[in-house]
């Protein structure tokens, strides 16, 4: 019966050296948290790298002169004076006063513009959004509730070159090409009454 | 169970008429005074089917749209290949003062032009002028016509549309947008005035100038008039 008795458990088990009471070691419980602040870091990297890539000028900023660059730009504030962006887009945001001419890759439009926009992509006006002046773009998207006043002039990525649109108002009106095709359903010459 | 709305429907309707004073001004009326079209309907208009068949098609040409910017306006004329000038006269219209739009004298006037009708002589091969017209004051509408004469190029294509409502009559304004060319979307702006009634006679009238007038009877209480300089 001894023989029984021997196997039988302890009535206190002997603590596992693997198995460390919690509170006694808050250093490992540390641990796997400590991988997932390198998983936030790869989360906030995009907007950080986005954000980076846009110029901002903010609702209090005014500037006058010639604004040229090599990245987008943001513009929310008031700019006076010229904005050359040829290969990058230009945002104007809902605060934005801009009287210049743009010349850029792609103009969306929140806010006003009083200016000849000249766009290689294409230009959009959303709803909140008013241009005065002309457009040359390949592309032009008009939202509903959209103002426009001036010319509007649709023309393939390659006929749109770097110069600014010229304004009706200002200048003499920009010459097309005469290779532009033009769709004549059934050409009928206007009956005149006497 | 039924839940009555009345105070409800009142704060709409405030709401409603002022959005409409502050799109339209002050003299918008208010919307329960005539219909307006809520949801866009298309119509045919055999006008603008004639118009865009007058139109000589001369490369690079320009077509001014007198009426309010519209993505299907503007796809549809560029993809013509003319270059499209828009100028909302209607808005431009509303923001001159009251005082003035009732007794707008030449030097009034003269501004509204310099300001909002400022192209050459020729410039365009076809005008929109849709139902402009029927809304602006009196003094206004005969230099209008005589500056529309001068921007057409001869042979060139006026659009009018007038109402056969009587003066003082609330009618809808719309906003006309192209769907093809012998069709229109026809979706509503709020309402305004009649500002007189143009019978044909007037009509000749006022377009003496120009070689010649079609008239294009509707169903609609809407004639349609293409006008070649």
């Amino acid at each position: 019966m001894d023989f029984w008795k021997r196997k039988e458990e302890p009535p206190f088990p002997l603590p596992r050296k693997e198995e460390p009471p919690l509170s006694v070691n808050p250093v490992k419980e540390v641990t796997p948290v400590s991988t997932s602040p390198q998983e936030r870091k790869f989360e906030a990297a995009p907007p950080e790298a986005s954000r980076s890539a846009v110029a901002h000028i903010g609702k209090s900023v005014q500037i006058k002169g010639e604004l040229s660059g090599n990245e987008d730009l943001f513009i929310d504030g008031q700019v006076e004076g010229t904005i050359e962006l040829r290969e990058h887009n230009l945002t104007i945001g809902p605060h934005g006063r801009v009287q210049a001419n743009v010349n850029a890759k792609e103009v969306i439009l929140h806010g006003s513009l009083k200016g000849n926009v000249r766009a290689v992509d294409r230009v959009e006006i959303r709803k909140s959004g008013s241009l005065i002046g002309d457009v040359v773009a390949a592309r032009v998207v008009i939202e509903d509730g959209a103002s426009i006043k001036g010319s509007v002039d649709i023309q393939k990525p390659t006929e749109v070159t770097g110069k600014p649109a010229e304004g009706k108002k200002h200048d003499a009106p920009l010459p097309i090409p005469e290779s532009q095709p033009k769709f004549a359903p059934s050409p009928v010459e206007a009956k005149k009454f006497n | 169970m039924s839940v009555t709305s009345g105070a409800g429907d009142s704060l709409l309707g405030e709401n409603v008429r002022r959005l409409l004073r502050q799109v339209f001004g002050d003299q918008a009326v208010s919307p329960s005074a005539v219909a307006t079209p809520s949801t866009p309907f298309p119509r045919r208009s055999n006008g603008l089917r004639e118009f865009w068949r007058g139109i000589e098609s001369d490369p690079g040409s320009g077509i001014l749209d007198l009426g309010s910017t519209s993505q299907a306006n503007l796809s549809f004329i560029t993809g013509l290949g003319y270059k499209l000038y828009t100028e909302d006269l209607f808005r431009a219209l509303l923001r001159i003062p009251i005082a003035d739009k009732s007794q707008a004298g030449l030097s009034e006037e003269d501004r509204f032009f310099r300001e909002n009708l400022n192209y050459s002589d020729g410039q365009f091969s076809g005008i929109l002028c849709w139902d402009l017209l029927d809304f602006l004051a009196e003094p206004l509408v005969k230099p209008l016509v005589e500056c529309l004469y001068y921007f057409l190029q001869p042979g060139g294509n006026l659009l009018t549309f007038f109402h056969t409502g009587t003066p003082g009559q609330d009618v809808p304004v719309c906003q006309y947008r192209i769907r093809s060319s012998d069709t229109l979307e026809v979706s509503g702006r709020g309402s305004n005035k009649l500002r007189r009634h143009f019978n044909n006679r007037a009509i000749e009238n006022l377009f003496r100038k120009f070689s010649s007038v079609k008239f294009y009877l509707s169903r609609d209480s809407l004639r349609e008039v293409v006008i070649v300089r």
